[in-house]
């Protein structure tokens, strides 16, 4: 799973609001978002129902007979959860930028090593 | 910013599909634009071109079971564009939602 889950914890209920918050700016099938996530359906619409009731999520539209549900980000809850997913988002583009920079320093180590190697091979 | 987009950039960044780690183009695509007017569709159509052109979005052919398919991840030095573009799209929805 992402990062959220991977700070958070990888339970279900997790796994739903990742995936809402990934989401935040469409609009959701309950049945669509069971299948990404790999989790049963009526789990699904049991934690959607307790969201629901909670206020996070709010239903949108209606598209043929499927029902679309969307974030409510007017809960102040939910831009509790937006702050956190933002900070795990900036902690991933840091881990990469970190990585990125401790294979430069590798490879210019390697190629002083070789510089060097050359010199003294000439002499 | 269209907003199937930034959900496609979000998954990606938050399911770390970067560098060689990556994912089926058709299925994410797919499960983002779904829902979508065919306008949208265009939209998001166009600027998924872009983002790909710009060398943000890596797009590579790979070899999966008999036959090939098109994956995507994104590009690593570029992560820090991403964030920002993310950033920017999210205090511009923020003024618009102060104007009102």
């Amino acid at each position: 799973m992402g990062a959220f889950c991977d700070i958070y914890g990888q339970s279900i209920r997790n796994k739903v609001l990742e995936y809402l918050l990934e989401n935040q700016k469409i609009d959701i099938a309950i049945g669509d978002m069971a299948k990404e996530i790999a989790i049963s359906k009526p789990k699904a619409y049991d934690l959607m129902s307790d969201f629901e009731a909670n206020d996070y999520v709010q239903k949108s539209r209606l598209v043929g007979k499927t029902q679309l549900y969307a974030l409510n980000t007017n809960n102040q809850r939910v831009q509790l959860f937006l702050q956190h997913f933002k900070q795990c988002l900036a902690l991933v583009a840091k881990e990469q930028e970190n990585l990125l920079a401790q294979k430069q320093k590798r490879k210019s180590v390697r190629s002083k090593q070789r510089k060097r190697a050359v010199t003294a091979h000439s002499k | 910013m269209n907003n199937a987009i930034h959900a496609l950039l979000t998954t990606m960044l938050n399911k770390r599909y970067i560098g060689a780690k990556h994912t089926p183009e058709k299925k994410i695509l797919a499960a983002k634009t779904r829902y979508l007017d065919s306008n949208s569709k265009k939209e998001f159509q166009k600027e998924y071109k872009e983002l790909v052109n710009l060398g943000i979005i890596i797009r590579e052919r790979k070899r999966t079971g008999k036959a090939n398919d098109w994956h995507i991840s994104l590009q690593a030095r570029k992560l820090p564009f991403v964030y920002e573009l993310l950033q920017k799209d999210e205090d511009n929805n923020l003024q618009r939602n102060k104007g009102r």
